[in-house]
Protein backbone atom coordinates (compact mmCIF):
# COMPACT_ATOMS: atom_id res chain seq x y z
CA UNK A 1 0.00 0.00 0.00
CA UNK A 2 1.85 3.18 -0.88
CA UNK A 3 1.73 6.30 1.50
CA UNK A 4 -0.67 8.34 -0.09
CA UNK A 5 -3.20 5.48 0.12
CA UNK A 6 -3.02 5.23 4.07
CA UNK A 7 -3.04 9.12 4.00
CA UNK A 8 -6.39 8.57 2.31
CA UNK A 9 -7.63 5.83 4.65
CA UNK A 10 -6.70 8.25 7.35
CA UNK A 11 -8.57 10.76 5.73
CA UNK A 12 -11.51 8.46 5.29
CA UNK A 13 -11.23 7.47 9.04
CA UNK A 14 -10.49 11.05 10.20
CA UNK A 15 -7.36 10.09 11.78
CA UNK A 16 -4.42 12.16 11.40
CA UNK A 17 -1.70 9.83 10.45
CA UNK A 18 2.32 10.96 11.32
CA UNK A 19 4.90 10.10 8.88
CA UNK A 20 6.60 7.54 11.14
CA UNK A 21 3.25 5.54 11.34
CA UNK A 22 2.45 6.21 7.60
CA UNK A 23 5.49 4.16 6.58
CA UNK A 24 4.97 1.83 9.38
CA UNK A 25 1.47 0.82 8.37
CA UNK A 26 1.94 0.67 4.83
CA UNK A 27 4.07 -2.23 5.59
CA UNK A 28 1.98 -3.72 7.77
CA UNK A 29 -1.11 -3.54 5.74
CA UNK A 30 0.55 -5.39 2.95
CA UNK A 31 1.19 -8.30 5.15
CA UNK A 32 -2.08 -7.79 6.92
CA UNK A 33 -3.80 -7.66 3.34
CA UNK A 34 -1.75 -10.96 2.17
CA UNK A 35 -2.85 -12.94 5.20
CA UNK A 36 -6.50 -11.76 4.99
CA UNK A 37 -6.66 -13.00 1.07
CA UNK A 38 -6.33 -16.79 1.95
CA UNK A 39 -10.15 -16.83 2.34
CA UNK A 40 -10.00 -15.67 -1.09
CA UNK A 41 -9.47 -19.80 -2.31
CA UNK A 42 -12.79 -20.83 0.31
CA UNK A 43 -15.50 -22.10 -1.93
CA UNK A 44 -18.60 -20.13 -0.64
CA UNK A 45 -21.19 -20.86 -3.29
CA UNK A 46 -22.95 -23.36 -0.98
CA UNK A 47 -23.47 -21.04 1.94
CA UNK A 48 -26.37 -18.31 2.47
CA UNK A 49 -26.23 -16.53 5.40
CA UNK A 50 -29.04 -17.20 8.04
CA UNK A 51 -28.59 -14.74 10.97
CA UNK A 52 -29.55 -16.17 14.86
CA UNK A 53 -30.76 -12.10 15.00
CA UNK A 54 -33.44 -9.95 14.22
CA UNK A 55 -33.96 -6.62 14.27
CA UNK A 56 -35.51 -5.18 17.70
CA UNK A 57 -37.28 -2.15 17.94
CA UNK A 58 -39.63 -0.78 20.51
CA UNK A 59 -42.92 1.54 20.23
CA UNK A 60 -42.31 5.30 20.60
CA UNK A 61 -42.50 7.20 23.57
CA UNK A 62 -40.65 7.90 26.70
CA UNK A 63 -38.74 5.06 27.78
CA UNK A 64 -37.14 7.23 30.90
CA UNK A 65 -38.32 10.52 32.47
CA UNK A 66 -36.38 12.94 31.03
CA UNK A 67 -33.86 14.70 31.92
CA UNK A 68 -32.49 11.89 33.96
CA UNK A 69 -29.35 11.23 32.48
CA UNK A 70 -28.87 15.09 30.66
CA UNK A 71 -26.69 16.40 33.31
CA UNK A 72 -24.54 13.24 33.71
CA UNK A 73 -24.09 13.00 29.90
CA UNK A 74 -23.38 16.70 29.63
CA UNK A 75 -20.89 16.50 32.54
CA UNK A 76 -18.98 14.64 30.20
CA UNK A 77 -18.80 16.66 26.99
CA UNK A 78 -15.83 18.60 26.51
CA UNK A 79 -17.65 22.08 25.78
CA UNK A 80 -20.93 22.82 26.69
CA UNK A 81 -23.21 25.92 26.65
CA UNK A 82 -26.90 26.46 28.09
CA UNK A 83 -27.18 22.97 28.68
CA UNK A 84 -26.36 22.23 25.10
CA UNK A 85 -23.04 20.31 23.63
CA UNK A 86 -21.08 23.14 21.60
CA UNK A 87 -19.97 22.33 18.58
CA UNK A 88 -17.50 24.30 15.57
CA UNK A 89 -19.63 26.11 12.76
CA UNK A 90 -20.13 23.08 10.21
CA UNK A 91 -21.59 25.47 7.64
CA UNK B 1 -8.37 -15.19 60.88
CA UNK B 2 -5.59 -14.69 58.24
CA UNK B 3 -7.27 -15.01 54.84
CA UNK B 4 -5.40 -16.71 51.79
CA UNK B 5 -6.96 -15.19 48.90
CA UNK B 6 -5.08 -17.42 46.57
CA UNK B 7 -6.24 -20.59 48.24
CA UNK B 8 -9.48 -19.18 48.48
CA UNK B 9 -12.95 -19.79 46.11
CA UNK B 10 -16.11 -18.17 45.75
CA UNK B 11 -17.84 -21.08 47.66
CA UNK B 12 -15.19 -21.68 50.35
CA UNK B 13 -15.45 -17.40 51.01
CA UNK B 14 -19.45 -17.79 51.01
CA UNK B 15 -19.05 -20.73 53.66
CA UNK B 16 -16.84 -18.81 55.65
CA UNK B 17 -18.87 -15.61 55.58
CA UNK B 18 -22.22 -17.57 56.38
CA UNK B 19 -20.38 -19.28 59.40
CA UNK B 20 -19.73 -15.81 60.52
CA UNK B 21 -15.33 -16.79 60.37
CA UNK B 22 -15.06 -13.77 59.01
CA UNK B 23 -16.95 -10.74 56.97
CA UNK B 24 -17.09 -9.40 53.72
CA UNK B 25 -15.19 -6.48 54.81
CA UNK B 26 -11.99 -8.28 56.00
CA UNK B 27 -12.45 -10.08 52.79
CA UNK B 28 -12.30 -7.11 51.11
CA UNK B 29 -9.31 -6.05 52.78
CA UNK B 30 -7.24 -9.33 52.36
CA UNK B 31 -7.74 -8.65 48.93
CA UNK B 32 -7.02 -4.79 49.14
CA UNK B 33 -3.58 -6.04 50.87
CA UNK B 34 -2.93 -8.12 48.35
CA UNK B 35 -3.46 -5.19 45.51
CA UNK B 36 -1.19 -2.61 47.73
CA UNK B 37 1.39 -5.02 48.01
CA UNK B 38 1.63 -5.98 44.53
CA UNK B 39 0.18 -4.07 42.40
CA UNK B 40 3.28 -1.32 41.88
CA UNK B 41 4.86 -3.68 40.21
CA UNK B 42 2.13 -5.87 38.54
CA UNK B 43 -0.39 -2.80 37.39
CA UNK B 44 -3.38 -5.04 36.98
CA UNK B 45 -5.16 -2.38 38.80
CA UNK B 46 -5.87 0.96 37.40
CA UNK B 47 -7.83 2.54 40.39
CA UNK B 48 -9.10 0.81 43.33
CA UNK B 49 -12.95 1.79 43.79
CA UNK B 50 -12.81 4.64 47.11
CA UNK B 51 -16.41 2.53 47.46
CA UNK B 52 -15.55 -0.31 47.58
CA UNK B 53 -15.27 -0.82 51.33
CA UNK B 54 -18.87 0.44 51.44
CA UNK B 55 -20.17 -1.97 49.49
CA UNK B 56 -18.92 -4.54 51.79
CA UNK B 57 -19.99 -3.38 54.50
CA UNK B 58 -23.68 -3.53 52.95
CA UNK B 59 -22.79 -7.09 52.10
CA UNK B 60 -22.00 -7.68 55.85
CA UNK B 61 -25.16 -6.61 56.79
CA UNK B 62 -26.93 -8.92 53.93
CA UNK B 63 -25.41 -12.08 55.57
CA UNK B 64 -26.72 -10.64 59.17
CA UNK B 65 -30.54 -10.60 57.65
CA UNK B 66 -29.79 -13.68 55.91
CA UNK B 67 -30.31 -12.19 52.40
CA UNK B 68 -26.84 -13.31 51.00
CA UNK B 69 -26.38 -15.26 47.99
CA UNK B 70 -23.35 -16.81 46.41
CA UNK B 71 -21.88 -13.97 45.67
CA UNK B 72 -22.72 -11.64 47.81
CA UNK B 73 -19.25 -10.10 49.60
CA UNK B 74 -17.53 -11.41 47.12
CA UNK B 75 -14.65 -8.86 45.35
CA UNK B 76 -15.09 -8.46 41.91
CA UNK B 77 -13.07 -6.44 39.27
CA UNK B 78 -13.88 -5.14 35.88
CA UNK B 79 -12.18 -4.35 33.16
CA UNK B 80 -11.37 -0.69 32.13
CA UNK B 81 -14.38 -1.70 29.05
CA UNK B 82 -17.02 -2.10 31.44
CA UNK B 83 -19.39 0.88 32.59
CA UNK B 84 -20.31 1.26 36.31
CA UNK B 85 -21.90 4.13 37.01
CA UNK B 86 -20.23 7.74 38.45
CA UNK B 87 -16.48 5.49 38.29
CA UNK B 88 -13.95 6.32 35.58
CA UNK B 89 -13.94 3.68 32.57
CA UNK B 90 -11.15 4.54 30.04
CA UNK B 91 -10.97 1.89 27.75
CA UNK B 92 -7.05 2.03 28.60
CA UNK B 93 -7.12 4.67 26.44
CA UNK B 94 -5.94 8.67 26.18
CA UNK B 95 -9.21 9.60 24.19
CA UNK B 96 -11.13 8.61 27.32
CA UNK B 97 -8.79 9.61 30.09
CA UNK B 98 -10.92 11.19 33.08
CA UNK B 99 -14.36 9.63 31.60
CA UNK B 100 -16.97 8.71 34.34
CA UNK B 101 -20.18 5.79 32.76
CA UNK B 102 -23.15 7.96 33.04
CA UNK B 103 -24.81 4.46 33.50
CA UNK B 104 -24.48 0.88 35.15
CA UNK B 105 -23.86 -2.17 32.68
CA UNK B 106 -26.46 -4.65 32.74
CA UNK B 107 -23.53 -7.10 34.09
CA UNK B 108 -22.62 -4.25 37.26
CA UNK B 109 -26.18 -3.67 37.92
CA UNK B 110 -27.08 -7.93 38.55
CA UNK B 111 -23.55 -7.93 40.58
CA UNK B 112 -24.71 -4.92 42.64
CA UNK B 113 -28.31 -6.58 43.22
CA UNK B 114 -26.35 -9.41 44.55
CA UNK B 115 -24.28 -7.68 46.77
CA UNK B 116 -20.76 -8.00 45.26
CA UNK B 117 -18.28 -5.67 46.33
CA UNK B 118 -17.07 -3.96 43.04
CA UNK B 119 -13.18 -3.56 44.08
CA UNK B 120 -11.92 -1.87 41.15
CA UNK B 121 -10.95 -1.42 37.14
CA UNK B 122 -8.28 -3.77 35.63
CA UNK B 123 -5.62 -2.82 33.21
CA UNK B 124 -5.87 -3.75 29.20
CA UNK B 125 -4.42 -3.20 26.01
CA UNK B 126 -6.27 -0.17 24.90
CA UNK B 127 -9.64 -0.97 22.96
CA UNK B 128 -9.14 -4.10 23.72
CA UNK B 129 -7.11 -4.73 20.88
CA UNK B 130 -4.17 -7.57 21.94
CA UNK B 131 -3.24 -10.43 23.33
CA UNK B 132 -0.60 -9.22 25.75
CA UNK B 133 -1.60 -5.78 27.60
CA UNK B 134 1.65 -4.44 26.20
CA UNK B 135 -0.61 -1.64 24.12
CA UNK B 136 -2.55 0.21 27.34
CA UNK B 137 -2.15 4.16 27.46
CA UNK B 138 -1.39 3.72 31.20
CA UNK B 139 1.31 0.93 31.04
CA UNK B 140 1.92 -2.76 30.89
CA UNK B 141 0.92 -5.50 33.09
CA UNK B 142 2.96 -8.03 34.16
CA UNK B 143 2.05 -11.59 34.84
CA UNK B 144 1.86 -12.05 38.26
CA UNK B 145 3.34 -15.63 37.99
CA UNK B 146 6.38 -14.15 36.33
CA UNK B 147 6.65 -10.67 36.09
CA UNK B 148 9.14 -11.20 32.97
CA UNK B 149 6.19 -11.83 31.14
CA UNK B 150 3.28 -10.44 29.92
CA UNK B 151 -0.16 -11.66 31.31
CA UNK B 152 -2.15 -12.12 28.11
CA UNK B 153 -5.02 -10.15 26.63
CA UNK B 154 -6.72 -7.90 26.26
CA UNK B 155 -8.01 -8.75 29.73
CA UNK B 156 -4.64 -9.51 31.15
CA UNK B 157 -5.24 -7.02 34.16
CA UNK B 158 -8.53 -9.24 34.39
CA UNK B 159 -6.53 -12.44 34.58
CA UNK B 160 -3.67 -10.92 36.44
CA UNK B 161 -5.77 -9.38 38.86
CA UNK B 162 -7.34 -13.23 39.65
CA UNK B 163 -3.35 -14.33 40.47
CA UNK B 164 -2.06 -11.95 42.14
CA UNK B 165 -5.27 -11.95 45.11
CA UNK B 166 -6.90 -8.76 44.45
CA UNK B 167 -10.12 -10.57 43.90
CA UNK B 168 -11.54 -13.53 43.57
CA UNK B 169 -13.73 -12.96 39.69
CA UNK B 170 -13.04 -10.53 37.02
CA UNK B 171 -15.08 -9.16 34.59
CA UNK B 172 -13.29 -9.35 31.06
CA UNK B 173 -14.54 -9.22 27.52
CA UNK B 174 -14.03 -11.98 24.86
CA UNK B 175 -13.83 -10.82 21.37
CA UNK B 176 -11.42 -13.13 20.28
CA UNK B 177 -9.96 -15.17 23.36
CA UNK B 178 -9.68 -11.77 25.48
CA UNK B 179 -10.44 -13.60 28.48
CA UNK B 180 -9.54 -16.97 27.62
CA UNK B 181 -5.67 -16.61 26.87
CA UNK B 182 -4.98 -13.90 29.75
CA UNK B 183 -6.28 -16.44 31.67
CA UNK B 184 -4.26 -19.49 30.48
CA UNK B 185 -0.91 -17.28 30.72
CA UNK B 186 -2.11 -16.47 34.40
CA UNK B 187 -2.72 -19.82 35.54
CA UNK B 188 -6.64 -19.39 36.26
CA UNK B 189 -10.03 -20.01 34.11
CA UNK B 190 -11.70 -17.98 31.76
CA UNK B 191 -15.12 -18.31 30.25
CA UNK B 192 -16.48 -16.81 27.37
CA UNK B 193 -20.62 -17.28 27.41
CA UNK B 194 -22.57 -17.72 23.95
CA UNK B 195 -22.78 -14.76 22.38
CA UNK B 196 -26.06 -13.00 23.55
CA UNK B 197 -26.49 -14.86 26.94
CA UNK B 198 -24.69 -12.11 29.12
CA UNK B 199 -26.10 -8.44 27.65
CA UNK B 200 -23.52 -6.10 26.02
CA UNK B 201 -25.45 -3.54 27.25
CA UNK B 202 -22.60 -0.96 29.45
CA UNK B 203 -19.61 -3.16 27.48
CA UNK B 204 -17.91 -0.53 25.24
CA UNK B 205 -18.30 -2.17 21.86
CA UNK B 206 -15.49 -3.09 20.00
CA UNK B 207 -17.11 -5.92 17.14
CA UNK B 208 -20.47 -5.82 18.22
CA UNK B 209 -21.03 -9.34 16.25
CA UNK B 210 -18.33 -10.74 18.30
CA UNK B 211 -17.99 -9.23 21.58
CA UNK B 212 -19.13 -10.73 25.13
CA UNK B 213 -18.48 -10.11 28.57
CA UNK B 214 -16.68 -13.14 29.87
CA UNK B 215 -15.58 -14.36 33.24
CA UNK B 216 -12.21 -15.14 35.25
CA UNK B 217 -11.74 -17.09 38.87
CA UNK B 218 -9.23 -19.51 40.38
CA UNK B 219 -11.75 -22.23 39.41
CA UNK B 220 -15.03 -23.58 36.88
CA UNK B 221 -16.79 -22.80 40.06
CA UNK B 222 -15.97 -19.11 40.46
CA UNK B 223 -16.33 -17.89 37.14
CA UNK B 224 -19.62 -20.31 37.15
CA UNK B 225 -20.88 -18.41 40.03
CA UNK B 226 -20.82 -15.25 38.31
CA UNK B 227 -21.90 -15.98 35.30
CA UNK B 228 -25.00 -17.54 36.54
CA UNK B 229 -25.40 -14.10 38.08
CA UNK B 230 -24.73 -11.60 35.03
CA UNK B 231 -26.14 -14.58 31.97
CA UNK B 232 -29.74 -12.65 31.95
CA UNK B 233 -31.91 -11.24 29.36
CA UNK B 234 -31.74 -7.92 28.61
CA UNK B 235 -34.07 -5.68 26.10
CA UNK B 236 -31.12 -3.10 26.08
CA UNK B 237 -29.33 -5.30 24.24
CA UNK B 238 -30.81 -6.21 21.10
CA UNK B 239 -28.69 -9.40 20.92
CA UNK B 240 -29.72 -10.57 23.94
CA UNK B 241 -30.70 -14.08 23.98
CA UNK B 242 -34.52 -14.46 25.11
CA UNK B 243 -35.88 -15.99 28.41
CA UNK B 244 -37.63 -18.96 25.98
CA UNK B 245 -34.65 -19.61 23.93
CA UNK B 246 -32.86 -20.27 27.32
CA UNK B 247 -35.69 -22.20 28.67
CA UNK B 248 -35.93 -24.13 25.51
CA UNK B 249 -32.37 -25.49 26.18
CA UNK B 250 -32.03 -29.69 26.67
CA UNK B 251 -29.14 -30.27 29.18
CA UNK B 252 -27.31 -32.93 27.40
CA UNK B 253 -23.88 -34.57 29.89
CA UNK B 254 -20.93 -34.59 28.24
CA UNK B 255 -19.62 -37.81 27.01
CA UNK B 256 -18.36 -37.69 23.46
CA UNK B 257 -15.08 -35.60 23.33
CA UNK B 258 -13.99 -33.98 19.47
CA UNK B 259 -10.54 -33.76 18.85
CA UNK B 260 -9.97 -31.43 15.75
CA UNK B 261 -6.34 -33.32 15.28
CA UNK B 262 -4.78 -31.59 12.06
CA UNK B 263 -5.75 -28.52 14.08
CA UNK B 264 -4.23 -28.82 17.22
CA UNK B 265 -0.61 -30.41 15.55
CA UNK B 266 -0.42 -27.62 13.05
CA UNK B 267 2.81 -25.56 12.80
CA UNK B 268 3.44 -22.86 15.48
CA UNK B 269 1.99 -25.07 18.72
CA UNK B 270 4.95 -25.84 20.91
CA UNK B 271 6.26 -29.51 21.43
CA UNK B 272 5.64 -28.91 25.42
CA UNK B 273 1.62 -27.65 24.69
CA UNK B 274 0.88 -30.70 22.35
CA UNK B 275 2.65 -33.17 24.26
CA UNK B 276 0.68 -31.87 27.37
CA UNK B 277 -2.80 -31.60 25.86
CA UNK B 278 -2.05 -35.50 25.03
CA UNK B 279 -1.53 -36.64 28.36
CA UNK B 280 -4.75 -35.14 29.66
CA UNK B 281 -6.80 -36.49 26.75
CA UNK B 282 -5.58 -39.96 28.02
CA UNK B 283 -6.27 -39.18 31.71
CA UNK B 284 -9.93 -38.03 29.95
CA UNK B 285 -9.96 -41.58 28.44
CA UNK B 286 -9.04 -43.09 31.43
CA UNK B 287 -11.91 -41.70 32.98
CA UNK B 288 -14.66 -43.24 30.92
CA UNK B 289 -14.72 -40.53 28.42
CA UNK B 290 -15.10 -41.40 24.46
CA UNK B 291 -12.16 -39.26 22.66
CA UNK B 292 -13.50 -38.92 18.66
CA UNK B 293 -10.89 -37.45 16.56
CA UNK B 294 -13.08 -34.65 13.66
CA UNK B 295 -12.30 -32.81 11.06
CA UNK B 296 -12.83 -28.83 10.78
CA UNK B 297 -10.82 -28.27 7.07
CA UNK B 298 -12.01 -24.37 7.51
CA UNK B 299 -11.60 -23.83 11.41
CA UNK B 300 -7.76 -22.65 10.13
CA UNK B 301 -9.90 -19.61 8.30
CA UNK B 302 -11.24 -18.30 11.41
CA UNK B 303 -8.08 -16.00 12.25
CA UNK B 304 -8.18 -14.48 8.90
CA UNK B 305 -12.22 -14.15 8.67
CA UNK B 306 -11.87 -12.34 12.51
CA UNK B 307 -9.32 -10.28 11.20
CA UNK B 308 -12.00 -8.91 8.65
CA UNK B 309 -14.92 -8.62 10.19
CA UNK B 310 -13.46 -7.32 13.37
CA UNK B 311 -11.69 -4.33 12.45
CA UNK B 312 -14.65 -3.52 10.03
CA UNK B 313 -16.53 -3.35 13.38
CA UNK B 314 -14.02 -1.45 15.24
CA UNK B 315 -13.93 1.43 11.87
CA UNK B 316 -17.40 1.88 12.72
CA UNK B 317 -18.09 1.36 16.37
CA UNK B 318 -15.22 4.14 17.03
CA UNK B 319 -16.50 6.56 14.88
CA UNK B 320 -18.32 7.67 18.16
CA UNK B 321 -15.00 8.85 19.47
CA UNK B 322 -14.67 12.25 17.59
CA UNK B 323 -14.44 14.86 20.51
CA UNK B 324 -17.64 16.35 20.66
CA UNK B 325 -19.96 14.46 23.40
CA UNK B 326 -17.17 13.15 25.48
CA UNK B 327 -13.65 12.12 26.08
CA UNK B 328 -10.57 13.85 24.93
CA UNK B 329 -11.00 16.90 22.19
CA UNK B 330 -7.82 18.99 20.35
CA UNK B 331 -9.45 21.84 18.56
CA UNK B 332 -8.75 22.20 14.92
CA UNK B 333 -9.35 25.04 12.38
CA UNK B 334 -12.48 22.94 11.11
CA UNK B 335 -14.60 19.90 12.85
CA UNK B 336 -13.21 17.53 10.31
CA UNK B 337 -9.47 18.98 11.65
CA UNK B 338 -10.61 18.87 15.03
CA UNK B 339 -11.85 14.80 14.27
CA UNK B 340 -8.86 13.90 12.71
CA UNK B 341 -6.44 15.96 15.39
CA UNK B 342 -8.41 14.35 18.45
CA UNK B 343 -8.12 11.16 16.64
CA UNK B 344 -4.65 11.10 16.55
CA UNK B 345 -3.76 12.24 19.34
CA UNK B 346 -6.12 10.06 21.38
CA UNK B 347 -5.92 6.66 19.78
CA UNK B 348 -2.98 4.41 20.01
CA UNK B 349 -1.16 2.74 17.23
CA UNK B 350 -3.03 -0.85 16.83
CA UNK B 351 -5.90 0.91 17.63
CA UNK B 352 -5.27 3.67 14.51
CA UNK B 353 -3.90 0.20 12.37
CA UNK B 354 -7.12 -1.52 12.94
CA UNK B 355 -9.54 1.40 12.00
CA UNK B 356 -7.68 1.93 9.13
CA UNK B 357 -7.41 -1.70 8.42
CA UNK B 358 -11.41 -2.13 9.06
CA UNK B 359 -11.51 1.34 6.80
CA UNK B 360 -9.93 -0.14 4.03
CA UNK B 361 -11.99 -3.59 3.82
CA UNK B 362 -15.45 -1.59 4.06
CA UNK B 363 -14.65 0.83 1.03
CA UNK B 364 -15.91 0.86 -2.16
CA UNK B 365 -14.06 -1.84 -4.60
CA UNK B 366 -12.92 -4.05 -1.66
CA UNK B 367 -15.58 -4.79 0.35
CA UNK B 368 -16.73 -7.40 -2.09
CA UNK B 369 -13.27 -9.18 -1.60
CA UNK B 370 -13.03 -8.44 1.67
CA UNK B 371 -15.82 -8.43 4.16
CA UNK B 372 -18.33 -9.49 2.28
CA UNK B 373 -16.66 -12.43 1.32
CA UNK B 374 -15.39 -12.91 5.26
CA UNK B 375 -19.30 -13.26 6.24
CA UNK B 376 -19.75 -15.88 4.22
CA UNK B 377 -16.86 -17.69 5.18
CA UNK B 378 -17.65 -16.76 8.83
CA UNK B 379 -21.04 -18.94 8.30
CA UNK B 380 -19.16 -21.59 6.77
CA UNK B 381 -17.27 -21.78 9.46
CA UNK B 382 -19.79 -21.32 12.31
CA UNK B 383 -22.33 -24.67 10.00
CA UNK B 384 -19.14 -26.55 9.80
CA UNK B 385 -18.48 -26.93 13.61
CA UNK B 386 -22.47 -27.16 14.14
CA UNK B 387 -22.49 -30.01 12.60
CA UNK B 388 -20.00 -31.63 14.27
CA UNK B 389 -21.05 -30.66 17.56
CA UNK B 390 -24.29 -32.99 16.48
CA UNK B 391 -21.65 -35.86 16.74
CA UNK B 392 -19.53 -34.85 19.70
CA UNK B 393 -20.44 -32.90 22.79
CA UNK B 394 -17.55 -30.62 23.10
CA UNK B 395 -14.55 -29.64 21.07
CA UNK B 396 -11.05 -29.60 23.07
CA UNK B 397 -7.88 -27.93 21.61
CA UNK B 398 -5.44 -25.92 23.95
CA UNK B 399 -6.00 -22.40 24.56
CA UNK B 400 -3.09 -20.89 23.29
CA UNK B 401 0.00 -22.14 21.18
CA UNK B 402 2.70 -21.64 23.59
CA UNK B 403 2.54 -19.95 27.11
CA UNK B 404 3.42 -16.62 28.33
CA UNK B 405 6.08 -14.53 26.30
CA UNK B 406 8.45 -12.18 27.40
CA UNK B 407 7.55 -8.28 26.73
CA UNK B 408 8.15 -7.34 23.48
CA UNK B 409 8.85 -10.34 22.14
CA UNK B 410 6.15 -10.15 19.70
CA UNK B 411 6.63 -6.86 17.72
CA UNK B 412 5.03 -7.85 14.31
CA UNK B 413 1.15 -7.43 14.55
CA UNK B 414 0.40 -11.27 12.02
CA UNK B 415 2.35 -12.79 15.08
CA UNK B 416 0.85 -11.15 18.18
CA UNK B 417 -2.46 -11.77 16.15
CA UNK B 418 -1.61 -15.63 15.49
CA UNK B 419 -1.97 -15.92 19.71
CA UNK B 420 -5.36 -16.00 19.22
CA UNK B 421 -5.85 -18.68 17.03
CA UNK B 422 -7.45 -21.48 19.15
CA UNK B 423 -9.59 -19.06 20.68
CA UNK B 424 -11.33 -17.15 17.53
CA UNK B 425 -13.57 -19.93 16.55
CA UNK B 426 -15.79 -19.70 19.30
CA UNK B 427 -16.26 -16.64 18.73
CA UNK B 428 -16.55 -16.26 14.93
CA UNK B 429 -19.41 -19.81 15.91
CA UNK B 430 -21.78 -17.86 19.07
CA UNK B 431 -20.53 -20.80 20.86
CA UNK B 432 -19.57 -20.80 24.68
CA UNK B 433 -15.76 -21.66 25.63
CA UNK B 434 -13.67 -21.73 28.90
CA UNK B 435 -10.02 -22.14 29.73
CA UNK B 436 -8.55 -24.14 32.18
CA UNK B 437 -5.17 -24.63 33.81
CA UNK B 438 -3.41 -27.52 32.33
CA UNK B 439 -0.39 -27.86 34.57
CA UNK B 440 2.71 -26.32 34.43
CA UNK B 441 5.76 -26.38 31.93
CA UNK B 442 9.61 -26.87 33.10
CA UNK B 443 10.22 -23.23 33.37
CA UNK B 444 6.97 -23.17 35.84
CA UNK B 445 4.67 -21.24 33.32
CA UNK B 446 0.92 -22.31 33.16
CA UNK B 447 -0.08 -24.14 30.35
CA UNK B 448 -3.62 -24.45 29.47
CA UNK B 449 -6.34 -26.38 27.68
CA UNK B 450 -10.02 -25.05 26.30
CA UNK B 451 -13.24 -26.70 26.27
CA UNK B 452 -15.62 -25.43 23.44
CA UNK B 453 -19.29 -26.52 23.66
CA UNK B 454 -22.69 -26.28 21.87
CA UNK B 455 -24.67 -22.93 21.51
CA UNK B 456 -26.32 -21.70 24.46
CA UNK B 457 -25.26 -25.21 26.24
CA UNK B 458 -23.26 -23.02 28.48
CA UNK B 459 -23.72 -25.01 31.38
CA UNK B 460 -23.68 -28.30 29.93
CA UNK B 461 -19.96 -27.34 29.05
CA UNK B 462 -19.13 -25.61 32.38
CA UNK B 463 -20.27 -28.80 34.50
CA UNK B 464 -17.86 -30.75 31.99
CA UNK B 465 -15.13 -28.08 32.64
CA UNK B 466 -15.81 -29.20 36.36
CA UNK B 467 -15.01 -32.33 35.96
CA UNK B 468 -11.66 -32.18 33.46
CA UNK B 469 -10.41 -29.67 36.26
CA UNK B 470 -10.85 -32.52 38.83
CA UNK B 471 -9.08 -35.05 36.26
CA UNK B 472 -6.19 -32.63 35.32
CA UNK B 473 -5.48 -32.13 39.28
CA UNK B 474 -5.50 -36.11 39.95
Amino acid sequence: MTHEEIKKLGFLARIEVSEEDTVRFAGDMDNILNFLKQIESVDVSDVTPVHRFKNVSREDGNPYEKGQFSQDLLAEAPDVQDGFIKVKKIL
Amino acid sequence: MEIDILKLTVAKAHEDMKAGLYTPKDLFFACKKNIDERNDSINAFLEVFDDAEEMAIRAGEMFQNGTATLMTGIPVSLKDNILYKGHRVSESSKILEGYKAPYDSKAVEELKKVGAVIIGRTNMDEFAMGSSTESSAYGITKNPLDETRVPGGSSGGAAASVAMGGCLVALGSDTAGSVRQPAGFCGVVGLKPSYGTVSRSGLMSMGSSLDVIGLLGKTVECARAAYDVIAVADSLDGTSVSDEMRKAVVSKPVTKIGIPRAFVQMEGVTEEVKQRFFETLEKLKQNGYEIIDIELPHIHYSLPTYYIVMPAEVSTNLARYDGVRFGLSVPGKNPDESYMKTRETGFGREVKRRILLGTYVLSHGYADAYYNKAIKVRHKITKEIEEVLKTVDVIVTPTSPAPAFQFGEKQDPLQLYAADIFTVPANIADIPAISIPNGMNKQNLPLDIQVMGSYLHDQDMLSFAQKLEQIISQ
